[in-house]
């Protein structure tokens, strides 16, 4: 079984931007896992860009005043198949989808937070084994 | 309201043919598969809206590649070439869930497939813009700063300084919002001092009125400028012109700036000209 990393929540403690194994996005989740500190990529002056490139989860809070965001989430790949009988059979996994909302609106109370989630490619199959999914975010395993 | 999905679903079981759905959607149509022969590739995943299928089977014995992430659901992995030793390749990663990972061999030796990508979304009502990725997985935040709320300040200086009693003196103030948001319902008051007397008043925005001071009525009184508003850096201009009547010394005079839901107010918002009156 594999176990979901994320779930919408009916109260909204806290929104999120999820990118998984496959995709990256926005979420509201109640959930209190930890987070890491936002990393230093925050670039710009009058229109300021953060990005988080690398898989895990981290925290972005919204700046006082700040009303709408533009996200881009950006999901990874699967994982290869594998075939090591065959040489260049190792196909790959498909890649994620892209998806952009320009404008996603945010309370203007300061200090609103939001998880954001980096997606983590998905494993490779083995000689006896299927990969496993992207973590975190990830999908089902493969096959085995 | 923003909403996340969770990951893919579980996988394939053993012997299984294909790796297990993603969270959301299952596959779509079947990817267009390229035969490669013995040993050879498999076909590319397909794309649809819910989730692009797996390439078709390597024959007998390539992997298929896995399918398109997009964004409802990722897509399903490949499936496996009919024979041991092949495997599908892992699902993309989707919106909401993440892709199936890849099959495995039908045949009892078999390799395991690839774990498909995860799946994630916001739901915003954005599903636009959707596109295979072209570089690994990342998330991009953009917001445009917001300017710094509106902050009037006011400057009050006489002229001619010293400045002799019996002869006119001029107060330019200068009323500024040095925030960058609109400052509205801007207004400037300054309490004339008594012993000078009333000339004129006049404002580059907006409209001045004076409530006459105690006997004689021409001494002292308020001045009060509705100036309007006041764009982030603008500037407006009251002048006020008086005689001094009083004996020599000094004249203070004090304006003051204020604005709707400007709190609290500061230093700044205050500014006192103080002019030495000699004889004639």
């Amino acid at each position: 079984m594999h176990i979901m990393p994320f779930r919408a929540v009916v109260a909204p403690v806290t929104c999120a931007v999820l990118a998984a194994g496959g995709l990256a996005a926005l979420a509201v989740t109640g959930g209190a896992a930890p987070a890491l500190a936002a990393p230093d990529g925050c670039t710009g002056t009058t229109t300021v860009t953060c990005t988080y490139p690398s898989a895990g989860l981290y925290t972005f809070t919204v700046p006082a005043g700040v009303t709408s965001l533009d996200v881009t989430a950006v999901g990874a790949a699967g994982g290869p198949g594998d075939g090591t009988d065959c040489v260049g059979s190792n196909a790959a996994g498909g890649p994620g989808a892209s998806v952009e909302d320009t404008a996603v609106p945010v309370t203007a109370d300061q200090g609103q937070a939001l998880t954001v989630v980096v997606g983590g490619t998905g494993g490779a199959g083995t000689i006896n084994n299927g990969g496993a999914g992207g973590s975190p975010g990830g999908g089902g395993p493969g096959g085995d | 309201m923003i909403a996340a999905a969770g990951g893919g679903g579980g996988g394939g079981s053993g012997g299984a043919s294909s790796g297990g759905p993603g969270d959301t959607g299952s596959g779509g149509g079947p990817g267009i598969g390229a035969d490669c022969g013995i040993g050879g590739c498999g076909g590319g995943g397909g794309t649809g809206t819910m989730g692009g299928a797996g390439g078709a089977a390597g024959a007998p014995r390539g992997a298929g590649a896995g399918g398109n992430g997009t964004s409802l659901a990722g897509g399903q992995g490949g499936t496996a070439g009919s024979l041991e030793n092949s495997s599908g390749g892992g699902g993309g990663g989707g919106h909401f869930g993440g892709g199936g990972g890849g099959g495995d061999a039908i045949l009892t030796v078999a390799n395991g497939g690839a774990g498909g990508g995860g799946g994630s979304s916001f739901a915003a009502g954005g599903l636009a813009n959707e596109a295979t990725a072209t570089t690994a997985a990342l998330v991009t935040i953009s917001y445009q700063v917001p300017p710094a709320p509106a902050d009037p300040s006011i400057a009050n200086v006489g002229s001619p300084n010293p400045a002799v009693s019996g002869d006119q003196l001029t107060y330019t103030i200068t009323a500024t919002n040095t925030g960058g948001q609109d400052a509205t319902q801007v207004t400037v008051t300054d309490p004339l001092p008594r012993s000078a007397h009333f000339d004129s008043m006049s404002t580059s925005q907006g409209s001045c009125t004076r409530t006459a001071g105690t006997r004689p009525k021409t001494q002292g009184g308020t001045i009060a400028c509705s100036i309007g508003t006041l764009a982030g850096g603008a500037s407006a201009t009251v002048t006020i012109v008086v005689t001094p009547t009083g004996k020599p010394g000094t004249l203070a005079d004090t304006a003051t700036v204020t604005a709707s839901d400007i709190t609290p107010p500061d230093s700044d918002d205050s500014a006192t000209a103080t002019v030495t009156v000699q004889g004639t």
